[in-house]
């Protein structure tokens, strides 16, 4: 892991919470492994959180806060400054072994281990003899075809450019069938000694052209006892966690382009730098993948947790309300069966043990109904009576009705009524105008005046006579009525006299029988039979009702069971929600405290770095310590004059390669890994004294210092002098002037 | 026709009015205790009792009972004839049978003439029931049959 163990176990203590500060450290660990670009292994990392994820989690737990900067300073004040901690993943280089590569045919050996206190291997040689060759060796063993193809891309190169061209003649001469061209490296990762071989194969086609196999990778670890295991390649990333590809310019580098870091415009490279280096940015990869995660469970909560829970409760609650509801009404019901069952049989008891009267008491209703079937006619015999009184009483009348009639049948006899034979009579003698007597009667006599005058009499009169005709007429019915009606009233009377004696009787009766049913106790047992009747009738749906209520309670508790069934699974639903839920906390307290931890250690990490550049340039080159080095907030290294004018432009290439090289040391301690420097010449733009200085310095900033320099100008009398109480070797490159080819030649 | 039922007012006299009201249901009550259907039935069968006892009373304050077009036409309408027939010969034996019955053929004539025969059979009722402890209908039937009785003697 990268990220520097003391700072972060410093930072996890701060966790007041165990298990969170547990798993934020898995979870850096986790993602140390992954390379850059590499996607997330989600099932990977949730397991991370099995362990957590069933555990309560109280989020009041979490108080972690970033310190302030002031308050960082002094943490960092409190360590001892410049203190190199030793990490148990550091690499140390041991040996690269070229064959048929570039200008190395034969196989040639390069040591690079320290001796001791002896730290530097320096590899001097003029322009063109090998030294980039080898520097480039190097970085293949480490980085691969990836650094392969960069490298070929810059240079302008296929493979077969890498070929040593006097295998190449060889080859074509058909002296040998192929040439496998190879660089291995051997290295150390915590005492554990390794080896890494890349090799390509390159034969002559039919066509006289050129062709190179595929390069291949072998992984081996050599144990105390001298075995080698193979191993996976793809175990070499994590072997090298110190020396990931994406950092290897800030430690494998060519010393022309040190300068670069400390080059105006060079923030973005800066930032990388120590943010790559030192961990942060692995640290953020945790706190983003953290975040992703508890944004994943969160998801999956949101999936998982049961939306009808409180529905389900409700309904079940209703639903033993109800059951318990039906249960008391069964339990009243039951009762009331059992109440209805002792009333019905006291009853039949009763009916059984009672007197019989009901013969009395049937004979008691009928005459009451003969009393009153007698009473009604005996009111219609009054009826009767009442409609014929009137005319009955005509009869008391009738010597008038005679008296009258007589009177009007005198009038009859004698012919005045009706008249009509006077009238007659006038008329026609008046028309023969003689007299019965014979006497004549003239024309304008007395006589027939008189008749005139009776004749009209008689005409007036003709009606009233009429009617006194008819009223003579109707007298004589009168008296037939007037008895009919006389009969009737008798009838009526008869039968009211009749049915008085008969309701006498029935009286009578009803007395006597009345005086029998009080010798005994009233007993009503039709009532009694009615009311067992009825508590019958209430029995019955009493039963009817609790069989129903037995069926209902049936199907609710059926529907019961469902319902427990239901909220089982939603039980189960939200258990499984709740242990997201719990997972999802999990996760964003990582991430909030990760991110706490990236802000804190970042910045502890870039006032570090600051520190240790400046020290370590004003020491290099005295005549800067007017400027101050700064890396701000955003990661940027900067140099302020002493007139607090922006300085990184005014540096000369030498203040800016020494300042590159500060920088890059202290990334290195500041990292806490301390990888092997490896320096393509490193003191290229500087002048003897200000190289003799660095060179003193060097062998400090690091556990394994190799330098390419050139020879005479770089790897001179000062510079050797300088190195030399740190010096385990001295590689020198010699050219075969006969093959062309060079050779590694070693002073020690 | 023979008698013009015209539209004529029956009198009692005032203080018998209310008696002549209890003596009529309307065909509700118990027939025993009412023995007339109408008003005009009981001033009929006063009227015959007045005649029978002789007993013609002219109204002294009268007062309107009913109206004669109620009047039963096939025989209380010639009984009450009749009885105005024996009224008006007993105030004028004289007076000749046809000038007699020629006033008798309209109910506005008749009515007048029989009042004072109805104010008597009240009368004669009022004393008759003074002892009777029967129902009226009973009490009454009781005076008919008296009067039938002694009309056979």
């Amino acid at each position: 892991m990268i990220v520097s163990q003391k700072r972060f176990r410093d930072t996890l203590q701060r966790i007041e919470n165990p298990e969170l500060s547990r798993l934020i450290s898995d979870s850096v660990a986790f993602n140390s492994n992954l390379r850059e670009g590499q996607n997330i292994p989600w099932k990977e990392f949730e397991r991370l959180l099995d362990d957590f994820g069933s555990k309560p989690f109280d989020s009041e737990t979490i108080i972690f806060e970033a310190r302030s900067v002031d308050e960082l300073r002094e943490l960092l004040a409190s360590q001892s400054a410049g203190r190199i901690i030793p990490t148990r993943e550091s690499v140390r280089l041991e040996r690269i072994v070229l064959k048929n590569f570039g200008a190395y045919q034969d196989e040639e050996t390069l040591e690079l281990s320290p001796r001791g206190e002896q730290n530097v291997t320096v590899v001097a040689a003029g322009n063109g003899v090998g030294k980039s060759t080898l520097f480039d060796a190097i970085n293949w063993a480490l980085f691969g075809e990836d650094f392969l193809q960069e490298m070929l891309s810059s240079k302008r190169k296929d493979r077969l450019g890498l070929v040593n061209y006097r295998a190449i003649d060889e080859l074509k001469e058909k002296r040998i069938p192929e040439v496998e061209s190879s660089a291995v490296l051997w290295f150390q990762v915590e005492s554990e000694r390794y080896y890494v071989r890349r090799r390509f194969s390159t034969t002559l086609l039919s066509s006289g052209e050129l062709s190179s196999s595929l390069v291949t990778t072998s992984l081996y670890r050599v144990d105390p006892g001298g075995n080698h295991e193979p191993l996976d390649e793809d175990r070499l990333p994590a072997l090298l966690s110190s020396l990931p590809k994406n950092v290897k310019e800030f430690y494998l580098f060519d010393g022309e382009h040190i300068n670069r870091f400390a080059s105006p415009g060079s923030q973005e490279a800066v930032m990388s730098a120590i943010r790559r280096i030192l961990g942060v940015r692995l640290l953020e990869r945790a706190q983003e993948n953290s975040a992703e995660l508890a944004k994943r469970f969160r998801s999956a909560f949101n999936r998982a947790a049961p939306k009808d829970a409180k529905e389900l409760a409700e309904e079940e609650e209703a639903k033993r309300d109800l059951i318990k509801h039906r249960e008391g009404e069964k339990d009243r019901l039951g009762k009331a069966v059992v109440e209805l069952q002792g009333m019905i049989r006291q009853l039949e008891e009763k009916l059984r043990t009672a007197p019989d009267t009901s013969e009395l008491q049937k004979r008691r209703d009928l005459l009451r109904q003969q009393a009153a079937a007698i009473q009604e006619r005996r009111v219609e015999s009054g009826g009767l009576l009442r409609k014929s009184m009137a005319g009955a009483f005509t009869t008391i009348a009738a010597s008038a009705v005679s008296e009258f009639r007589a009177g009007l049948g005198s009038l009859k006899e004698k012919g005045e009524i009706p008249g009509q034979i006077s009238e007659q009579l006038i008329t026609e003698l008046l028309e023969h105008g003689q007299c019965i007597c014979g006497r004549h009667i003239s024309e304008e006599g007395d006589v027939r005046e008189r008749l005139l005058k009776e004749l009209d009499r008689a005409q007036r009169m003709a009606p009233l006579r009429s009617s006194l005709l008819d009223i003579h007429a109707r007298l004589g019915s009168v008296r037939a009525l007037a008895d009919s009606k006389c009969r009737e009233a008798q009838r009526g009377y008869q039968g009211y006299l009749e049915e008085t004696e008969n309701l006498a009787d029935v009286n009578s009766a009803l007395e006597g029988i009345s005086l029998e049913l009080e010798d005994v106790e009233e007993i009503d047992r039709q009532a009694w039979e009615r009311e067992r009747a009825q508590k019958q009738h209430d029995l019955s749906t009493a039963m009817a009702n609790v069989r129903s209520l037995e069926q209902q309670l049936k199907q609710d508790a059926a529907e019961l069971k469902e319902l427990e069934r239901r909220l089982a699974e939603v039980a189960e639903k939200t258990r499984v929600a709740a242990e997201l839920r719990r997972k999802a906390a999990w996760a964003e307290a990582a991430s909030d405290a990760l991110k706490a931890i990236v802000h804190e250690f970042a910045t502890l990490a870039r006032l570090d770095v600051e520190r240790r550049t400046a020290a370590l340039w004003h020491r290099l080159l005295p005549n800067t310590r007017q400027y101050e080095v700064e890396v701000t907030d955003g990661f940027e290294l900067s140099v302020d004059s002493p007139t607090g004018a922006a300085g990184l432009s005014q540096l000369s290439m030498g203040q800016q390669h020494c300042l590159g090289l500060a920088f890059i040391t202290s990334v290195a301690q500041a990292s806490e890994t301390l990888p092997p420097l490896v320096i393509d010449m490193p003191f290229g733009r500087l002048d003897s004294e200000v190289a003799a200085t660095v060179a003193t310095e060097m062998p400090s900033l690091t556990n394994q210092l190799v330098l390419f320099v050139l020879e005479g100008t770089e790897w001179n009398e000062q510079t050797r002098r300088a190195l030399e109480p740190a010096l385990a070797r001295v590689a020198r490159l010699r050219v075969d002037p006969a093959t062309k080819n060079t050779h590694i030649r070693i002073q020690e | 026709m023979s008698i013009k039922v015209e539209r004529a007012s029956v009198h009692c006299e005032s203080s018998d009015h209310e008696l002549y009201k209890s003596l009529v249901s309307g065909g509700a009550r118990n027939p025993l205790e009412v023995p007339f259907e109408s008003m005009l039935e009981a001033f009929v069968a006063f009227a015959c009792l007045g005649y029978h006892h002789s007993q013609y009373i002219p109204l002294n304050r009268s007062q309107e009972m009913t109206l004669s077009s109620y009047v039963d036409q096939d025989l209380d309408l010639f009984v009450l004839a009749a009885l105005a027939y024996a009224r008006l010969r007993t105030e004028d034996p004289d007076r000749s049978i046809e000038d007699t019955v020629t006033v008798l053929t309209t109910t506005k004539t008749i009515i007048p003439l029989v009042e004072g025969w109805a104010n008597g059979g009240v009368q004669v009722y009022r004393e008759s029931i003074a002892n009777g402890a029967l129902y009226p209908t009973l009490n009454l039937y009781e005076m008919l049959r008296e009067a039938q009785v002694e009309l056979a003697g």
